[in-house]
């Protein structure tokens, strides 16, 4: 009975792994060493980092970033104050980080759509590396360099975003 | 060595003066973040005040547990809780843990009244249960926590979950499943009593009492000096775990809150001490040969 009730929580919960704060190791390996002491959250400058609800399933409580509403701007404070090792202690260089990466949906995105907008492009913080402009004009994300931040998410003009950052951490 | 007149009954006041402030302290921390102001953080999971990093060894025990590795840094920020667990026994419980306060608060005797003729539960009898219980429901926990791979301590840490969410409250956070977990073990106290959760269950504190030397601090009695002994034990009536510290056994549930100490002090004779080792016991033999 008990292996059902785990089948059941890790199925409401590997749906969709949200945004983990920057320096996140793999899921799995996240989930057995965060202890939602909240550190992370309580450092950011910015609000960006908040608890999981219970849709999250097992996760609930832990620390994720709904890129939407508050992105993250790749501080780099909270890697170091993880007291578990959830978060890359060594982790400093924002280039390093990996949070996932940014997807553009070209069905809504602007420029595909003939209007000219550079939303994503201008403020990228790993700028002209990770999102790139094709003929001057339509935006393109290199994974290589994507850190996942989700400022463009942020940014994007249209609604419900057509960048959209598709977390790292499918186990 | 604790021989100044009403030490123990002012150290009883001082453990009070600390449960207050600990629980101020956790109403502050978010407070202070609010301004901007982030040198304190964390809760009772885990806290930074500067530089310094206290981990709960608890929460040490459940990482390593479920992660099946050693972080250096994280057992290390362990060893200013384990220090004082080892010195002072299980201190933090009766000093600092907030729902330890909470349910020393429902002791006021209105509160009591209105909870025996709701739930009509006698007095019951205090009594040393046997050590081996404490240890066995705390292997199941960790056994569970290995079989199943859930971060059971951090569900099921009482201080840890009032910490979070006096802190998601303040900074205006929803409000976790976990106050569900904290609502459903207090009201079954409310209505079981006896401190079933901090005697037997809880693992923040089971973690802690690994750390028991044979010097580690604890009540000893001393029965040539008590006289009342054949007819009223008012130490036992005020130990909030329903103890009796007149009886051996009272480690590994005693958590060193010095409350039968203060009572004892209160009837004018010293006859329950707080002592570091067994020395004592040889120096009464040396008295009485004295006399």
């Amino acid at each position: 009975m008990l292996k059902f009730i785990v089948d059941y929580i890790e199925s409401i919960s590997n749906e969709d792994i949200a945004l983990r704060p920057p320096g996140a190791v793999p899921e799995k390996e996240f989930l057995n060493k965060c202890i939602k002491c909240n550190k992370c959250l309580q450092i950011c400058p910015y609000d960006s980092i908040v608890t999981a609800g219970l849709e999250h399933g097992r996760s609930f409580g832990t620390p994720i970033v709904k890129a939407r509403e508050v992105p993250c701007y790749l501080c780099m404070l909270c890697p170091p104050v993880c007291p578990t090792g959830a978060l890359d202690n060594n982790l400093l260089k924002k280039e390093e980080v990996k949070m996932g990466v940014a997807v553009i949906n070209e069905q809504t995105c602007l420029p595909y759509n003939g209007i000219i907008c550079r939303a994503c492009f201008e403020n990228c913080p790993i700028f002209r590396k990770a999102i790139i402009l094709e003929d001057e004009m339509y935006p393109k994300v290199v994974e290589e360099h994507c850190v996942g931040c989700g400022i463009c998410e942020r940014v994007c003009p249209v609604e419900s975003s057509a960048i959209i950052v598709k977390s790292n951490h499918h186990v | 060595m604790f021989s100044k007149n009403n030490f123990y009954i002012k150290l009883n006041k001082y453990r009070k003066a600390m449960q207050v402030f600990s629980l101020l302290f956790l109403i502050a921390v978010p407070i202070l973040i609010l301004l901007d102001i982030r040198y304190i953080i964390g809760n009772l999971y885990s806290i930074s005040i500067w530089e310094i990093d206290i981990v709960d060894p608890s929460m040490v025990i459940q990482t390593i547990i479920l992660s099946k590795e050693f972080y250096i840094p994280l057992i290390i920020a362990a060893i200013i809780p384990i220090a004082l667990a080892l010195i002072f026994g299980r201190v933090f419980c009766s000093w600092m843990c907030p729902y330890n306060t909470l349910l020393e608060l429902l002791e006021l005797r209105s509160i009591k009244r209105i909870q025996r003729k709701l739930f009509k539960r006698k007095k019951s009898k205090n009594k040393n249960p046997r050590t081996y219980i404490y240890w066995t429901i705390f292997s199941v926990i960790i056994i569970s926590t290995l079989l199943i791979g859930l971060p059971i301590f951090t569900w099921f840490s009482m201080p840890g979950i009032i910490s979070s969410e006096i802190f998601a409250a303040i900074i205006g956070l929803g409000i976790g499943i976990d106050l569900l977990i904290f609502g459903i073990i207090f009201l079954s106290e409310v209505v079981l009593g006896n401190r079933y959760w901090c005697k037997y269950v809880c693992p923040v504190g089971a973690s802690l009492s690994l750390f028991r030397t044979k010097y580690t601090m604890k009540i000893t009695y001393n029965e040539s000096v008590c006289d009342c002994a054949a007819y009223a034990e008012p130490c036992a009536g005020n130990c909030p775990l329903n103890l009796r510290p007149k009886e051996k056994m009272l480690y590994p549930y005693c958590f060193n809150c010095g409350r039968c100490i203060k009572v004892c002090e209160q009837t004018g004779n010293q006859a329950l001490t707080f002592a570091f080792t067994d020395k004592d016991d040889k120096k009464e033999n040396i008295n009485n040969v004295e006399v």
